[in-house]
């Protein structure tokens, strides 16, 4: 297979991996897409020495991890948002969920149906587009902070839906 | 069970993902996560189920709606991925809506990178000549996109370059916002009661039948028309200007100075960059001069720049340094760069028109440690055309070699290179042309400089200069 078509094929396959796992670390959006555009640009440049026997993710969240570590080495310590120490602990605690977490994204699509009409349509306006929010509430009336607890609470309900999903299979990450 | 600390956790997380958590919001949630294995799981767990809500019904809707079968959509997605990130906000909805919203245009010719967001949130790249579009948020993504739109009344809308437009109807009026770069518009007549609504950073315009072109950057709008009669507000004070044929009018989103329309005729042959207000891609660093001249009063300016752009210019020098960038296009071998792009008419209050007797005057440096490997001393420049009475017209390009001498341990150049080097970029299929034409005349819109090794380039300020010897 040409090896750019194949390389295309799995930062396709595999980028929104990459970008979850960037943004947790660096939970700012602007900063995390600058590092996984440096991430993707790694990884280009490296390509050539990456053994194809060996699975994609592992190897592109090497080269994630590095270039979270060296984008924060480059910021001010007052504007990092996690401790050095605190960054370790949570770059573990990736590696343990990651297996489960492709399972609870499964579960996602079966808790989204379960949700009633209205928190349907919230989830899919703050998700939409920017701005959606705030028309909203100015079209019916309610307070932002309103639709946005209620958000709150959606999120909530849905994390429990899967949850209980997982622990009925017999699947934990606890 | 859902415990108190975790009611805590999540309301945190909560503000996270939705922007509004404070420092002190953040200290309290890295007290939270310190030490506590479970509270991390729900961290990234919350994360995750956010950033699946983004991404969910935007991966499906593509993938139904490709039409050139899969290898067209990694090359403009990934294209897309790399060089122009639109943000993880940008991802959007949960499920297809049952009906599909109304047509409302039809794309009638394009070229280069561009996205369309439907208004209930889906993203799609695969577009085509003849795509019905409903309401929604076109961009051209690249300095080399352009697209025009055919409304069903038969008003004609092009946008060029990286620019982004929102198309909606309010009440029988056509509603367009432009939000940043070049937008061409020929309006068909107007219900009189329901005219064409422009807006754009700074001004609101009515339109009811006429030709005219937008150029918006992030702080002012330029009106350009070129037949008819265009009725532009200034926003932050009100006035209007009644704009006619060969006039055009600039409306700045904080501007004091008289509204008032400007004939065509007023154009100016000579820049000179100015940052941040020109910068349009690329990492922008402040001179540390500044802070070694007067520490004292660096904060107190820094403060002020969030509130106004000329505080800003007091902290100038800036360097804006190249960004890398992994560029996909079919048919050809992936190419990695590093570049910059600087807003000429983009940015600037005034057109600038090319004279065939001008040179680009460039102040930056390199790298040292680079210098002498390869071709590290060779920086691509190039900048965007467009007619003057509005649509794109070409990229223009000129390599230059820079001279350092690193026995001096200098590593600052200064080059100038006379607008008639310049070649015009012929798109082919598998690989561009470059054929001699002259850019005399035409408005340029942007300048870029490139590199294909990492070699740190920086760009302090660029002066478009008429040679007068």
């Amino acid at each position: 297979m040409d090896q750019t078509a194949e390389f295309v094929r799995l930062w396709t396959q595999y980028h929104r991996d990459v970008e979850r796992y960037v943004y947790s670390m660096i939970p700012r959006s602007a900063d995390a897409a600058e590092v996984v555009q440096v991430v993707s640009v790694k990884l280009w440049e490296k390509w050539e020495k990456y053994d194809q026997e060996r699975p994609f993710i592992p190897w592109a969240m090497r080269f994630a991890w590095l270039e979270i570590l060296k984008w924060r080495q480059r910021l001010a310590r007052e504007k990092l948002v996690f401790s050095d120490e605190l960054l370790q602990q949570m770059h573990s605690t990736h590696e343990e969920l990651d297996p489960m977490m492709e399972m609870r994204r499964k579960f996602l699509g079966k808790c989204l149906e379960k949700l009633n009409e209205e928190d349907r349509k919230l989830v899919r306006l703050r998700y939409g587009r920017h701005g959606a929010i705030k028309e909203e509430a100015e079209c019916t009336g309610k307070k932002m902070h309103v639709l946005y607890y209620a958000l709150e609470r959606i999120r909530v309900q849905l994390l429990n839906c899967i949850e209980i999903n997982m622990n009925r299979r017999g699947m934990t990450d606890a | 069970m859902h415990s108190l600390k975790n009611t805590d956790l999540d309301n945190l997380l909560a503000k996270l993902v939705d922007d509004s958590i404070t420092d002190e919001e953040l200290a309290d949630l890295e007290r939270i996560l310190d030490g506590d294995a479970s509270a991390q799981r729900r961290y990234f767990h919350y994360l995750d189920l956010h950033m699946d809500l983004q991404e969910r019904a935007t991966r499906s809707k593509i993938h139904s709606r490709a039409r050139f079968g899969l290898s067209k959509w990694k090359v403009a997605g990934i294209a897309a991925m790399f060089c122009l990130w639109i943000g993880f906000s940008y991802f959007a909805v949960i499920e297809d809506s049952e009906s599909g919203p109304a047509t409302f245009a039809r794309i009638t010719g394009m070229n280069g990178l561009i996205e369309w967001s439907e208004e209930e949130g889906s993203i799609i790249n695969d577009l085509s000549v003849g795509d019905p579009l409903s309401d929604g948020t076109i961009e051209g993504l690249t300095s080399n996109s352009w697209v025009e739109i055919e409304l069903n009344d038969g008003s004609k809308a092009i946008i060029s370059g990286i620019s982004k437009l929102k198309f909606s109807q309010n009440q029988g009026s056509k509603v367009l916002r432009l939000s940043q770069g070049y937008l061409s518009v020929k309006a068909a007549p107007q219900p009189e009661a329901k005219p064409m609504l422009v807006f754009s950073p700074g001004a609101r315009a009515e339109v009811l039948g006429t030709q005219f072109n937008v150029l918006a950057s992030l702080e002012s709008t330029r009106y350009t028309v070129n037949e008819g009669l265009v009725r532009v507000k200034r926003i932050n004070d009100g006035s209007v200007q009644e704009v006619s044929a060969n006039h055009y009018v600039v409306a700045g989103l904080d501007s004091e100075d008289e509204f008032k329309s400007i004939l065509l005729q007023n154009y100016s042959e000579e820049w000179k960059s100015e940052f941040p207000r020109d910068v349009r891609r690329g990492y922008l660093y402040q001179s540390e001069k500044f802070t070694a001249i007067n520490p004292a009063i660096n904060p107190a300016v820094k403060l002020l720049t969030k509130f106004s752009s000329s505080a800003q210019r007091l902290l100038a020098p800036y360097r804006l340094r190249t960004k890398p960038c992994l560029w996909f296009e079919k048919g050809r071998k992936p190419e990695l760069h590093f570049s910059v792009n600087i807003g000429v008419s983009a940015t600037s209050p005034l057109p600038v028109r090319v004279n065939e007797d001008a040179k680009f005057k460039i102040r930056g440096r390199i790298d040292t440690n680079m210098f002498g490997v390869d071709d590290s001393n060779f920086i691509i420049v190039g900048f965007t055309s467009t007619h003057t009475q509005g649509g794109f017209s070409g990229k223009y390009i000129s390599g230059e070699k820079v001279d350092l001498n690193p026995s001096e341990k200098n590593d600052q150049f200064e080059v100038e290179i006379p607008i008639r080097e310049f070649l015009k970029v012929e798109k082919g299929e598998y690989k561009d042309s470059l054929v001699r034409d002259s850019s005399a005349g035409l408005e340029i819109l942007d300048l870029w400089f490139v590199t294909y090794q990492n070699i740190g380039l920086e760009i302090f300020d660029v002066e478009i200069i008429v040679n007068d010897e």
